[in-house]
């Protein structure tokens, strides 16, 4: 336990140093962006006057490493990322309103990756170079290779223009009394409106496959291979010899192990899922961080762009560190070495 | 083992099924048949116009926005002391009932209406004019630019009563004060932020405006969520004549991609697509029953050349691009524009007829190459073409004169590049390229907006201007034209500025008159812009009062 508790520590410090050589990285490179943002944010008419006063506003006008002392006070002592010139307000406020809807989308296609790739890699596995292997093969291969904006779209026009199960992209309307966390599911969920719950899954359902079908696919394919990998160890056949039923089989000593290449992947794949999904958001009409974080790009924004990267980087750590915590539950012998 | 198998395989097939099933065939083409009246009716019983756009306003601020988005929303939730007739534009009493000017103080005084109030109920007052002025002048950001070097100060005379004292003499500013919006100061005051940028304003109520209004208009905003949609309602307290079907609520929502859009209007869950679509969207949405119109703006397309790069820095190779250009195909690409004539659009004010008229002829861009200084080396001087990136349409056009200029014995090479690059290009002459391709629009519906905004050394540095003209004859007779009051002198010396411009310096090419395509699901509302009566005169085609519901 106290191995674990030094495991999760060390993780966590190790995170830390990281995002802050990362803020400090980023905002260097923003320095060396050509171009002046804060004249591209006052648009063509604004004078040298008013310019002026906005830089020095900002505090680009400082000096590097006091500008970002400054930016880092700021998050540590207020939450605050400065101001965006992109929106024009603070930035830790655009986080509040756009972050929560991706997070959820995100979430929910993160579920949908591990439970249907587990599933049809353990297929797969199972049905080994039989017309279901090679069925599920084709169907991963087709979602591996297809861009997730090329099913949006298909998906769109089929579920929701033509059948009209599902809404052409947006979110019913939460009133402003049940909105706590700015997540409509999870709202509707915290006050107790079912009604307007289900509509929200309904919203989520088509832009979550899209996004998630690709990771799907390749997670199948890796669970697959860990799995087929595992079947032919030694430790298998001695439980087979030793009576075990099949399913314990399955589910204990295949599954367990097969858990760890899968459980790695996932963890990149799901990390990853927040900054590929500004073009589902897109289609979607889903006004969330990942199209934020494009537009802050796009218009130079650099306390957007920074407060974009730190966000990135603490999902990706942490998803990370879940992962290896989930790893090190698998695998007692990395649980070990990790607490040294 | 083998049930268990048996278990999966059965539950892989059945997924297979449903997902056959619902690839099935669509039971919904509305595409193929005539559109019907959406249901244009929210639970409460009250009409709502459902309209997308490309891009909705940062904020409900009008001392903040300078684009057509902001337009959209000024003009029907704020007012302004005068407002363009939309036959021509030029400015007719609103806010205001009349006013002078004295040329001996240059003081412009205007009487005000004595029947408006604000959404919330109270008074329209001298002093919320002054308040909105010297707020606009203090935050010195959006329409700010057209006031900033001219009024001095604003004086309030009594509660009906208001003087602007200018520095200068500025003949287009009755024009000009169709941009200035009148806010609620005693709301405003009343949600001012203590701490701010604004001195002892505060903030000046910027916080407030982010997602709130303040105006007299015929709407107000009931909900705002910055770069993604805005709601309005109908003013209960305005002054105005409601129209008897106008919408009561109104939804903008923005949408950047067209295949989405499309699929709400065909759908129904909008009635409108706001701005200028695509000629192939356009044409598969007119197939289907949809209504589309061209909706001429106070801009053009231009060609900017960089008259300080070389070779454009020759007139003569200038004038053979001018040549080069093939100004009907560009039309027809854009869907059929208006052809431009000059650098100002027939429509505008001040607008002149008398200008040198370049016309798509090969021969003609030969003779002027071989007069120019780059005539024997054309080829190691190459002419670099850049678009904003994600507008196919003005691609094509740069594709045009680059395949024609390379008739003639050019090296030409396109490039498309993100907004933002291409603004950050134009802030310096070294970075801006030979040429650019760019809609221009004016600010007021004078020539002089444009004149300014295009040509002036004031306001070089930015995307409207890559020609880097810095000519001082041509600024002192911009200034000399803005500084004149007198309407007939002052047209008279726009046109004057024109011919300079389009004979002697041809820092440009012009395509054809900006022209939005908006498509519309007829059955849904009736709009004037379909009767073909109203000029996009500054987003007035989208006051929203002038909308008839049915159904």
């Amino acid at each position: 336990m106290k191995k674990s508790g030094n495991m999760i520590l060390k993780k966590i410090l190790h995170m830390v140093f990281i995002l802050l050589l990362l803020s400090l990285i980023v905002f260097s490179f923003i320095r060396l962006i050509p171009g002046d943002p804060v004249k591209s944010s006052l648009g063509p008419l604004a004078s040298e006057d008013t310019i002026a006063q906005y830089r020095h506003q900002l505090y680009f006008d400082r000096p590097l490493l006091v500008q970002w002392f400054h930016w880092l006070t700021g998050v540590v002592t207020r939450g605050d990322f400065g101001t965006s010139l992109y929106t024009h307000r603070a930035v830790s406020l655009d986080i509040a309103q756009y972050l929560p809807k991706s997070l959820e989308l995100c979430a929910l296609a993160a579920l949908l990756i591990l439970v249907l790739g587990v599933f049809f890699g353990t297929l797969a596995a199972l049905f080994k170079n039989t017309w279901v292997d090679n069925l599920i093969r084709f169907i991963t291969y087709l979602g591996v290779v297809t861009p997730a904006y090329a099913f949006g779209i298909v998906f769109l026009l089929i579920f929701a223009y033509g059948k009209g199960a599902f809404p052409i992209g947006g979110f019913p309307t939460i009133p402003a009394e049940f909105v706590r966390t700015g997540a409509p599911a999870l709202d509707c969920l915290l006050s107790g409106q079912f009604a307007l719950f289900v509509k929200c899954m309904q919203s989520y359902f088509l832009p979550c496959i899209s996004v998630a079908i690709g990771s799907i696919a390749y997670q199948a394919r890796i669970h697959r291979s860990s799995m087929v990998e595992n079947v032919n160890a030694d430790y298998i056949a001695f439980a087979e010899v030793a009576g075990v039923s099949k399913g314990k089989l399955i589910c204990k000593h295949l599954m367990k192990p097969s858990f760890i290449p899968t459980l790695t992947v996932y963890g990149l794949q799901v990390a990853s899922l927040l900054g590929n999904a500004f073009i589902i958001e897109n289609i979607f009409r889903i006004n969330g961080f990942s199209q934020y974080a494009l537009n802050v790009i796009l218009n130079k924004d650099p306390y957007g762009i920074i407060a974009v990267t730190i966000i990135f980087g603490i999902i990706f750590s942490v998803v990370n560190m879940l992962v290896d915590i989930g790893v090190a539950m698998l695998d007692p012998r990395i649980r070990l070495r990790g607490g040294q | 083992m083998k049930h268990f198998k048996k278990a999966l395989c059965g539950l892989l097939a059945a997924s297979m099924m449903v997902s056959m099933a619902a690839c099935g065939g669509a039971t919904n083409t509305p595409a193929t048949t005539t559109p019907a009246a959406t249901d244009s009716t929210a639970a409460s019983g009250d009409t709502i116009l459902r309209l997308t756009c490309t891009t909705t306003p940062d904020t409900c601020d009008p001392a903040k926005g300078s684009g057509e988005n902001d337009d959209n929303l000024y003009v029907n939730v704020y007012e302004a002391l005068v407002k363009p007739n939309t036959a021509d534009g030029s400015a007719e009493p609103w806010l205001a009932t009349e006013w002078a000017y004295d040329e001996a103080t240059n003081t412009y005084t205007f009487q005000l209406r004595d029947d408006v109030v604000f959404a919330d109920g109270a008074a329209f007052t001298a002093a919320d004019v002054k308040y909105s002025m010297d707020r606009m002048l203090a935050i010195n950001d959006g329409y700010a630019y057209l006031y900033t070097n001219y009024v001095d100060s604003t004086e309030v005379i009594d509660e009906r009563t208001v003087a602007f004292h200018l520095n200068q003499t500025y003949g287009p500013f009755i024009s000009s004060l169709e941009k200035f919006y009148i806010l609620n100061a005693t709301a405003m005051t009343a949600n001012t932020e203590a701490a701010g940028d604004y001195g002892e304003n505060g903030d000046y109520g910027t916080k407030y405006l982010l997602n709130h209004s303040a105006g007299s208009g015929a709407y107000e905003v009931t909900a705002f969520e910055v770069n993604n949609s805005y709601k309005l309602a109908q003013n209960a307290a305005w002054w105005g004549e409601a129209g008897e079907a106008a919408p009561k609520n109104v939804e903008m929502m923005q949408l950047t991609d067209a295949a989405t859009s499309k699929m709400l209007l065909q759908s129904g869950e909008v009635d409108l697509l706001h701005g200028h679509q695509e000629s192939s969207t356009v044409a598969s949405l007119t197939a289907g029953g949809y209504q589309s119109a061209a909706v001429e703006e106070y801009g053009l397309d231009y060609f900017m050349i960089n008259t300080k790069s070389q070779p454009t820095d020759d007139v003569h190779i200038r004038k053979a691009i001018s040549y080069a250009c093939d100004y009907d195909a560009m039309s027809k690409i854009y869907g059929g524009c208006a052809p431009a004539t000059g650098p100002i659009p027939s429509s505008l004010w001040g607008y002149s007829a008398d200008t040198t008229q370049f016309t798509y002829d090969l021969e003609k861009a030969k003779a002027e190459i071989a007069q120019s200084a780059y005539a024997d080396s054309l080829a190691s001087h190459p002419i670099e073409i850049d678009y904003i990136q994600g507008n196919g349409e003005t691609g094509k056009l740069c594709m045009l004169l680059a395949e024609a200029l390379q008739s003639v014995g050019f090296t030409v090479s396109i490039e498309e590049v993100p907004w933002v690059s291409f603004c950050d290009n134009e802030t310096d002459v070294s970075t801006s390229p030979n040429i650019t391709n760019c809609f221009v629009t004016a600010s007021y519906p004078e020539a002089g907006s444009l004149l300014e905004t295009k040509y002036a050394s004031w306001t070089l540095g930015n995307y409207n201007q890559n020609e880097w003209l810095q000519d001082d004859a041509l600024d002192a007779m911009i200034l000399d034209a803005l500084s004149t009051v007198n309407d007939d002198e002052r047209s008279q010396k726009y046109a004057e500025i024109q011919r300079y411009i389009t004979g002697e310096v041809v820092p440009s090419v012009y395509t054809f008159v900006s022209t939005a395509k908006p498509v519309w699901n007829a059955a849904s509302f009736d709009w004037c812009v379909a009767e073909g009566n109203i000029r996009g005169v500054l987003e007035w085609n989208f006051y929203y009062n002038d909308f008839t519901m049915l159904g």
